[in-house]
């Protein structure tokens, strides 16, 4: 085979690989969007987008903290995320606030790092002692989801200024201010990503002994994926306080499933190495029209579980063949 | 340049290496040469950080390495190519290229970072490679170009080739042994292994031997050809060996194994021939020439690209076709597999239960378990193998050549009229090798044909009856038993089937 004809195909190959499975919950997510809008005419008014946009962010930080661990690798998951987020929200109100760290300024920043923290305990774990992620972040969801409660029994009803301030919105409803809190944790993934550290996860979760050999420092890395998760589950806890406006225990480890889930119907690679959070976020988004379509319709809240596993089932099965095929497509290529 | 001294190594009991040296001098390509298990690739493992040396020193540019990880000896200027492709599959050819190095992450050098990789692909490839498509779109060549192209990018000061050539075809093996003649008359060393004779001869300017994890020579390119070669590496001492005191006149007893026109890859020469009961056959050849696929292809594990083999083990030479391992197995072939820990033995069952996995039915009555059955069968094998580890005890707790009893009995408890084993003495200690050999060579005598892959020069000469040598994916030499000598073998695994001595039969 010539080189002429070879090179401009591989690329093309190249380039559609990593899109498709974006494509797949692109399709999904306006489908579900166009039908939200003919069930429920007014779904994105402005006087609804503020309520509708708290309901999401949460879902969605969740969905993006569980995205690095997921990357590098190895096993890699985090099972903690939704009680992370449980015990930021119950901090952040039965401590802080008791404590007079109510100021944005402060308050914010310290929630943040608490998850990064709880992330690089369960980095530290997985990466230096080598033990396997599913029963380290096992062990770590059981504490914090015992600690939540240990810290508050029952639901309190205050919650920090701060969080009024962030369910308000501008421009009259079309700017909704709970969206700060995704931007941020968009930053700090760009962020990553600049300073090359996303590539570095991608190669260990790709071939941890290619990126071992090549002089990688595999084990801080896994440790940097797992602190990164945390942090971006510290913005989801905030988040979380903004929805329910109050410190509450039991609402927090929901959040855990619900985000694998979302990075899998994105269509990221849960053995590692392959994805970003496009295709979480809009996982996230399309758990999250699901819902709001079934409520819309009135349909039982006890069968959104079943409606969500079965669309998630579907997806995974539409990209691996969707993966399959592309991978034949190379091969006769490389073949021919 | 770089000096090495005394290296040791030891995995549990075995000693990969035990003194080795080496001395690498500026502008220089040296070649390491030795047989499978002679420490080569412990030895490169030592100087690329990925295994830690027990003793020895390292010392480059007059300073001390102390390799911890491969990160440290990257920074010290030792780059190693590896024998398997390590890349990242998912990543772009650019950020494989770079992939951790200083200048990875700095966003300032990325126009440099792209002219320097393109510059570098280009000198080994004659077909641009794209550099911003995944690494996992492009074929086993020109990932193997990546891997090379990214030791070339970190400047090294020792370049270390470990078989890094084997998938590169004629045109990019030139460009690359160019280049690095190049790096080396600007002041950088290359220390090369390739089971290609010709390759070495052609390259290198001084040749090292190991044996036995131990440096037992070096020759300068002047004087050194094919044949002096083979002896520096196979070693003169005619070795005390151990000698079967089988009959092997087997030549009347009956067909057991047939293979015809069978070809491991499409590219390999086809092998035709016939294995009769009572014969001990070894598959020898330089780890992944293809003896493994082979051995595989008669356990119905794999299919080859042509051909057939087929058991004649039913009534009267009745013949059934191998397509699949379970049917191989119903018509009376056993397969012990290379690899213990992953393969052959569930490690926290007791060695009972190991032992009667595959032949449960045996000791079933109307579906129920006889103990005393099964406890009965096992003393018979387990006297059978020479195994005196009590039955309850769970089988990760006894020594490697325990655990192999276990396992070859397990087959045996099968009766098998064909006894397949891939290299069955790995990490054996010394007398339980022996004690297999009495095994194999009295189930030969009843009538088991064996057909056993084997990494060991000794074990080849000493107990097979004819040793199929493989090379590049066909067989290219078999040796009877009164041809086969250390010397000819190791000729025989560099491809020089008749180049040493010239009177063997070459297929």
């Amino acid at each position: 085979m010539t080189a002429a004809v070879a090179v401009p195909r591989r690329r093309a190959v190249g380039l559609r690989m990593p899109r498709s499975p974006l494509a797949v919950v692109v399709v999904v997510t306006a489908c579900l969007l166009v039908a939200n809008l003919v069930v429920t005419p007014g779904f994105l008014a402005p006087d609804r987008l503020p309520g509708t946009a708290e309901l999401f962010v949460p879902l969605a930080l969740a969905a993006m903290a569980s995205v690095p661990s997921i990357l590098s690798g190895g096993g890699g998951l985090d099972l903690s995320v939704g009680p992370l987020l449980g015990i930021v929200n119950i901090v952040a109100v039965a401590i802080l606030m008791p404590a007079g760290l109510v100021a944005a300024e402060v308050s914010i920043p310290l929630c943040v790092l608490l998850g990064a923290a709880v992330g690089a305990i369960n980095g530290a774990v997985v990466a230096f002692v080598r033990l396997q992620p599913i029963v380290v972040t096992l062990g770590t969801y059981l504490v914090l989801d015992g600690l939540a409660l240990v810290l508050m029994p029952q639901p309190v009803g205050t919650a920090p200024p701060w969080a009024a301030w962030l369910s308000g919105s501008w421009l009259g409803g079309f700017a909704p201010r709970s969206l700060l809190l995704l931007v941020a944790g968009c930053l700090l993934w760009v962020l990553a990503r600049r300073l090359g550290f996303v590539t570095l996860v991608r190669a260990v979760g790709s071939d941890a002994r290619a990126a071992f050999t090549s002089g990688v420092r595999v084990g801080l890395v896994r440790f940097g994926a797992y602190a990164l998760g945390g942090a971006l589950a510290g913005l989801a806890g905030l988040a979380l306080t903004v929805l329910i406006n109050s410190g509450d225990a039991t609402v927090g480890p929901q959040y855990t499933l619900a985000a694998v889930a979302a990075v899998a119907l994105g269509g990221n690679a849960l053995s590692g190495g392959r994805g970003g959070i496009a295709g979480p976020l809009l996982g996230a988004l399309t758990l999250f029209l699901i819902q709001s379509l079934l409520s819309a319709l009135a349909v039982s809240s006890l069968w959104i579980q079943v409606v969500h596993g079965s669309v998630l089932l579907a997806a995974v099965c539409i990209n691996s063949s969707i993966g399959a095929r592309v991978g034949r497509r190379a091969a006769a290529i490389q073949g021919g | 340049m770089l000096a090495v001294r005394g290296v040791a190594k030891a995995f549990g009991p075995t000693k990969a290496l035990s003194d080795a040296s080496l001395a690498v001098r500026s502008g220089e390509v040296v070649a390491l040469l030795g047989e499978n298990g002679s420490g080569k690739s412990t030895l490169v493992k030592v100087l690329s950080g990925v295994v830690r040396p027990d003793a020895g020193e390292l010392v480059l540019d007059g300073r001390p390495v102390r390799p911890g990880s491969p990160r440290d000896t990257l920074r010290a200027g030792i780059v190693t190519v590896y024998q398997e492709i390590l890349v990242a599959p998912d990543l772009t050819v650019l950020d494989n290229l770079w992939l951790g190095s200083a200048a990875f992450t700095e966003r300032s050098e990325r126009a440099r970072r792209r002219a320097r990789a393109r510059e570098v692909l280009d000198v080994l490839s004659p077909d641009p490679i794209a550099l911003d498509g995944p690494v996992s779109a492009l074929d086993l060549m020109q990932q193997q170009v990546c891997v090379i192209a990214q030791a070339l990018l970190r400047d090294p000061r020792l370049l270390v080739l470990d078989e890094a050539t084997s998938t590169l075809d004629v045109t990019l093996r030139d460009r690359l042994m160019a280049e690095v003649r190049r790096r080396c008359d600007e002041g950088a060393a290359a220390l090369f292994i390739s089971h290609r004779m010709d390759e070495v001869l052609a390259h290198a300017d001084r040749f090292v031997a190991l044996r036995g994890g131990v440096t037992v020579g070096e020759l300068p390119r002047s004087g050194a050809d094919a044949e002096t070669l083979v002896r520096l590496v196979s070693g003169e001492e005619a070795t005390a060996q151990r000698r079967s005191t089988r009959r092997g006149g087997h030549g009347l007893q009956r067909t057991v194994l047939e293979v015809s026109q069978l070809r491991i890859q499409p590219s390999s020469e086809p092998l035709d021939g016939i294995v009769r009961a009572g014969e001990i056959i070894g598959l020898a050849g330089l780890e992944g020439h293809g003896q493994d696929e082979f051995l595989q292809c008669l356990a119905g594990l794999r299919r080859p690209a042509a051909g057939e083999v087929v058991l004649r083990t039913g009534p009267h030479g009745a013949g059934t076709t191998v397509r699949n391992y379970r049917q191989a197995v119903r018509a009376g072939m056993a397969y012990v597999p290379r690899n213990r820990k992953t393969e052959g033995i569930a490690g926290v069952l007791s060695n009972l239960d190991n032992f009667t996995a595959p032949t449960l039915r045996r000791d079933a009555r109307l579906g129920l378990l006889g103990r005393a059955r099964r406890a009965a069968r096992y003393r018979r094998f387990a006297e059978f193998v020479n195994l005196t580890a009590p039955p309850g005890k769970a089988v990760v707790h006894l020594s490697g050549g325990n655990q192999q009893k276990v396992i070859v009995s397990r087959w045996l408890a099968r009766e098998p009229s064909v006894l397949l084993l891939n290299d069955p003495t790995r990490g054996v200690d010394l007398r339980t090798k022996q004690e297999l050999y009495g095994v194999l060579e009295r189930l030969a005598d009843q009538g088991t044909t064996i057909v056993m892959l084997s990494t060991e020069v000794e074990e080849l000469i000493g107990l097979m009856d004819r040793v199929l040598v493989f090379h590049g994916g066909s067989c290219a030499a078999v040796l009877d038993r009164s041809e086969a000598t250390r010397e000819r073998l190791v000729s025989a695994y560099f491809g020089h089937g008749s180049g040493a001595t010239g009177s063997e039969e070459v297929r």
